[in-house]
């Protein structure tokens, strides 16, 4: 039934506009303004000379100071930042993805009660806040504090319970089926797992993979509290302690803020559907 | 077919034993912590002593924390119902034949990608007393220059616009996914019924999406306790300890070199988010079937 009215609700969009819908698109286009002026006044201001540049705002500058990109790259340490962010979102979003992809297949296909209860168990970790201290003691007991191997572990831990809710509810509709039909061809365990299940989460191991990415590329609150060397700060570690912050040279500022920011609305565009679709996704069950 | 074999347990143990290291373990055993007097200037496993409850008792005697506990809500709260009843508006009429709808979906989304912390740099200078954005339009309307981040009611406020102007495109965009996502049938039924627009909204599409609108009041209400990054660019928590939250607080008692104190808020904070987690999900699946 549903099947057959699809057709009609693609065709839905054919329909003469109206006033109506002229009279709402003129409203939200002009309520866009709300989030793109705040946004184009920080790209002209990363644009003025330290006197023109007392506050962010939309008064353009006389010539465009390009240099001030230059000045930021070398006095807020981007590329090392930069570096240090690649390094440390890369290898996180790897290890979450395996690790959630794993502990949700199990889960979903072993269904015991000790299964129920380690799901129960993973919704504390969406819930419950980062254990700053105590994480900063674990990982000085264990040689890991201040360096990028204790903030990939500790992102690992964080973000792996919202990971394995979302794809677990994906693999809920994966048939079960797959699993025997690869079976009766002799793989079993990890074999099968990889050669059959992990071909099937493409989709939403790349949802779930551009989040962990996002999440952790702008995440602040725990590398203040794991780091204690500027070089190996990331990007927002880099731009809070940033003194061209302190001392409100914003032409500075804003020029970070872009550099900074490249990054993540760059993939946004280019995987929009994905984000937006995982996103979206994610947040139906829990 | 042998279980053991075809999905080993491994695929739960080794990824429950990073989780329990590195977030299960501090997020409990850590917590002893709150009960010693670790502090800056007795930092030392082997110095330790155990304190009982001190700790806990000081801190909610004391002003901040009652403070904390106060903005942390206001924060949650505020953003969470704002975020929501603005996210359903707009869906719904993004949710028509509208021109240019990609396009806008877009935009609205764009600020919830950006860091938390680029967002509060962004209106740390909006709200600037001085030469701040929304003080240059109170001039132009005849009104005087405000301190907004200079008390705790105005900064509050201004907190809190920055955090909803952050997450309204989400909220937007994950309502008019559900919209989307209401077979036709039903509006049909609806129409041949002789509903108008606002009762097929109010009694057809609106109950079928509460599940998904449910989800994401619950995890705007547990961001929104966790806030941290907005209030630490715009405020560090001040003037004095009017704006912290329990995040900041958690923060800046730990620069203070308190410790403990640090640890105990921390617990408390879990604890009460485990709190909220559990009497939402009671209460929102008692208010989906009245509506």
């Amino acid at each position: 039934m549903s099947k057959k009215y699809n057709s009609t609700s693609a065709g839905k969009n054919r329909e003469p506009i109206g006033v109506k819908n002229v009279v709402f698109s003129i409203l939200m286009w002009v309520l866009s303004i709300l989030v793109l002026y705040p946004l184009a006044m920080v790209i002209v201001t990363s644009l003025k000379t330290k006197s023109e540049a007392n506050g962010i705002s939309m008064r353009l500058p006389k010539e465009m100071i390009w240099s001030n990109y230059g000045e930021v790259i070398r006095t807020g340490k981007i590329f090392t930042a930069l570096t240090n962010s690649l390094f440390v979102s890369v290898i996180s979003t790897a290890i979450v993805l395996a690790l959630a992809s794993m502990i949700s297949y199990a889960i979903v296909r072993r269904d015991t009660k000790g299964c129920r209860m380690i799901d129960k168990l993973l919704t504390f970790g969406i819930i419950a806040p980062f254990a700053a201290m105590p994480t900063m003691k674990l990982l000085s007991m264990m040689g890991l504090y201040g360096s990028h191997w204790g903030l990939i572990f500790t992102y690992s831990a964080l973000y792996l319970p919202f990971s394995s809710m979302m794809i677990t509810s994906y693999i809920k509709g994966i048939p079960k089926d797959l699993d025997e039909a690869g079976v009766i061809d002799g793989a079993s365990g990890m074999n099968l797992f990889i050669r059959i299940i992990v071909p099937v989460l493409k989709p939403i191991v790349a949802t779930v993979g551009i989040l962990v990415f996002m999440w952790s590329w702008n995440e602040l609150q725990v590398p203040l509290y794991l780091l204690n060397s500027a070089d190996k700060y990331t990007l927002p570690m880099s731009m809070f302690n940033f003194n061209g912050l302190t001392s409100k040279n914003w032409q500075l500022v804003c020029a970070d803020v872009i550099l900074v920011s490249m990054p993540v609305v760059v993939l946004y565009l280019f995987a929009q559907k994905y984000v937006i679709a995982g996103m979206t996704a994610g947040a139906v069950k829990m | 077919m042998n279980k053991d074999k075809v999905y080993p347990k491994y695929f739960i143990w080794v990824p429950l034993i990073v989780f329990g290291i590195f977030f299960v373990i501090p997020s409990t055993v850590g917590y002893l912590y709150a009960f010693t007097d670790y502090s800056a200037t007795n930092p030392t496993f082997a110095g330790l002593h155990f304190v009982g409850l001190k700790n806990i008792t000081t801190m909610i005697t004391d002003r901040t924390v009652p403070i904390a506990l106060g903005n942390t809500f206001i924060y949650a709260l505020a953003k969470t119902v704002v975020v929501t009843v603005l996210g359903l508006v707009l869906a719904y009429i993004l949710n028509r034949h509208i021109i240019g709808m990609n396009a806008l979906r877009a935009i609205y989304f764009l600020p919830s990608i950006l860091a938390s912390l680029v967002v509060g740099i962004l209106f740390l200078s909006i709200f600037d007393a001085r030469n701040g954005l929304v003080n240059s339009i109170v001039q132009a309307l005849g009104g005087k220059r405000i301190q907004w981040l200079g008390s705790r009611g105005t900064a509050v406020f201004a907190i809190s616009i920055a955090e909803i102007w952050r997450n309204v495109g989400y909220a937007m965009v994950i309502s008019l996914a559900g919209m989307q996502s209401v077979s036709t049938d039903y509006l049909e039924a609806a129409a041949i019924d002789g509903a108008n627009e606002w009762q097929t909204y109010r009694h057809v599409t609106l109950p079928l999406i509460m599940p998904t609108v449910n989800v994401n009041i619950l995890f705007s209400l547990i961001y929104g306790l966790k806030m941290f990054d907005l209030i630490q660019i715009m405020t560090k928590g001040g003037p004095g300890n009017d704006t912290q939250s329990f995040g900041t607080l958690m923060y800046n008692e730990l620069g203070a070199g308190r410790y403990a104190n640090s640890v105990a808020i921390n617990m408390i904070f879990t604890i009460l988010l485990v709190l909220v987690a559990i009497g939402y999900k009671k209460f929102s699946k008692r208010w989906e079937n009245i509506t």
